[in-house]
């Protein structure tokens, strides 16, 4: 009954808002940009799904298994710093860039070459998320659906045509849509079974029987965000910072939904409702699997299950289904982006300014649509061998962007230099490949990580290649200048 | 209260307190502009 209830609520929407607004999408600028003329409440749901995917629920609630409530961290520093850095700061410069995409405006700032290498590198970055994601959707599908579908291919298989029918219809202003409905059952569906789970165990001893459990096993600090271990601060706090500062603020999944808002303004002021949605996003799902690690049956499935487990014993049907509704809502909000953003680079910069710059609106919009079917296609073959979100796989690719994304930081703040910027890009991958196929053995796992090297590579070559070669000035310096220029023009005429 | 409630305040109080920071930081910053 779970399943069927999440399946007929993202159908039911995605048709919904497929026929409501495939009228509204007249070109294939509209389709990937939402037409530049939406207010700040779709911007900020735009934005704000995008980044809470599994790694915001799953991969937390099982790390919670082992580092316990701390792992809220992660969601603390990614919508108390991330949220606001991107939408106060981030945001805005990619839309004064007047390009489409992330790579078109490094293209901008450093030179055509530059752009067309990192269009090449960030579409496979994406869709390597975009595995991860996919195959935790189908994971939701498959345990909260109690195993009435077999993972691979059947819920495989749903996932990516949910995500299919996530975009297809209407691009970005679908998605605008869509994500403002799913943060809100989000919110709502996984706060609504913290309160189910807190009147479940009212008659069970309550919630100072899991805090008293987990004293009894000498780790009380599971109950509290106050465990600083090396493990958590290295494995946690630190990545957090590095990856959603450095990584997603380099993401056209974050800055696509730039191009949809009316104006800088609109990017804004949904700032503080951004910033609590991504941080309590993920505290639902803590809360559960620390619940659940604490009743013995449960905790017997494993801290992958735990969450899953923990519903079909302790709530009825019909809330295993709104749980099931608000976990897809992050992964699949997350994985329609994902492909939706890989479609936009690959057509835009590959296919049009690379291959054909005089290509028609209606080809650029058919292109996109069957780009998109192919991104899904790329997938699933791999989704049906993963069988499971991979950590690994999360920081391997995260880490592509972490060079990128220091660089554009110091072409728009302080100096372009194009030596500069392709010399630390390459250091940056080379440091990435080598850690994470070669990983030192003779570190702490806490310190193995692969975006410890490649920020320190960015951060080495980038800085110091800067100091020493000369430049020209930062890139918002540049654009101001001729914003004076121009003014001063148009006073002269 | 229970602990996951003071979880769910303590998380609330710091990511909104972190967010007012940038946003009084965004308002030094660029004095003068419309928010």
């Amino acid at each position: 009954m779970a399943l069927i209830i999440a399946i007929a609520y993202f159908l039911l929407l995605s048709v919904g808002t497929s026929l409501w607004l495939r009228s509204r999408v007249k070109s294939g600028s509209d389709f990937v940009t939402g037409g530049g003329t939406l207010p700040w409440p779709l911007v900020t749901a735009g934005f704000v799904l995008a980044p809470l995917g599994s790694g915001h629920t799953l991969s937390l609630w099982e790390s919670s298994a082992d580092i316990g409530a701390s792992v809220l961290w992660w969601a603390i520093m990614s919508g108390g710093i991330f949220v606001p850095l991107f939408l106060l700061w981030f945001g805005p410069w990619f839309r004064r860039l007047q390009v489409q995409t992330f790579p078109e405006g490094m293209g901008r700032i450093f030179g055509e070459k530059i752009g067309w290498m990192i269009s090449a590198v960030f579409p496979a970055q994406l869709m390597g998320i975009c595995i991860a994601e996919v195959s935790a959707t189908a994971a939701a599908l498959y345990a909260l659906g109690g195993g009435a579908l077999p993972l691979a291919p059947h819920c495989i298989l749903i996932a990516v045509v949910l995500t299919i029918i996530y975009i297809i219809a209407a691009g970005l202003m679908q998605v605008a849509w869509m994500n403002l409905f799913n943060a809100t059952m989000l919110i709502a569906g996984s706060f609504m079974a913290v309160f189910w789970t807190g009147s479940w165990l009212a008659g069970r001893g309550g919630w100072e029987r899991i805090a008293g459990f987990y004293a009894s096993e000498g780790a009380s600090w599971k109950t509290s965000v106050f465990n600083f271990s090396p493990e958590v601060i290295f494995t946690l706090i630190f990545p957090c910072l590095i990856l959603t500062v450095f990584m997603q603020s380099a993401s056209q999944v974050q800055n696509q939904p730039m191009l949809m808002a009316r104006s800088e303004s609109d990017i804004r002021r949904g700032v503080f409702w951004a910033a609590l949605v991504n941080s309590f996003a993920a505290y639902p799902w803590v809360i559960l699997a620390l619940v659940g690690m604490a009743i013995p049956t449960v905790a017997a499935t494993g801290a992958k299950l735990s969450v899953p487990a923990l519903a079909l014993e302790a709530f009825p049907p019909w809330m295993v289904g709104i749980l099931m509704i608000a976990l897809l809502a992050a992964t699949l909000s997350t994985t329609a982006g994902l492909i939706l953003a890989s479609s936009h680079i690959i057509v835009h910069d590959i296919f049009k300014r690379a291959c054909n710059p005089r290509m028609s609106d209606r080809t650029f919009l058919t292109l996109t649509r069957t780009m998109i079917g192919v991104c899904a296609v790329l997938v699933i073959i791999p989704a049906l061998k993963l069988g499971s979100p991979v950590f690994s796989i999360f920081m391997w690719t995260f880490s592509f962007a972490i060079p990128v994304f220091g660089v554009y930081l110091i072409g728009m703040l302080w100096k372009v230099n194009k030596y500069a910027a392709w010399i630390t890009i390459s250091a940056g991958y080379l440091a990435n490949f080598y850690w994470t196929f070669a990983s030192p053995t003779w570190l702490p796992s806490y310190l193995s990580l692969n975006l410890y090297p490649t920020t320190f590579a960015t951060l080495l070559f980038g800085i110091g290649l800067n100091l020493i070669l000369p430049g020209e000035p930062g890139y918002l310096r540049q654009l101001k200048a001729r914003e004076a220029a121009s003014g001063r023009r148009a006073a002269e005429a | 209260m229970a602990w996951p409630w003071k979880i769910l305040l303590f998380q609330f109080c710091v990511t909104l307190g972190m967010a007012v920071i940038f946003y009084i930081l965004w308002r030094l910053a660029h004095r003068g502009r419309s928010w």
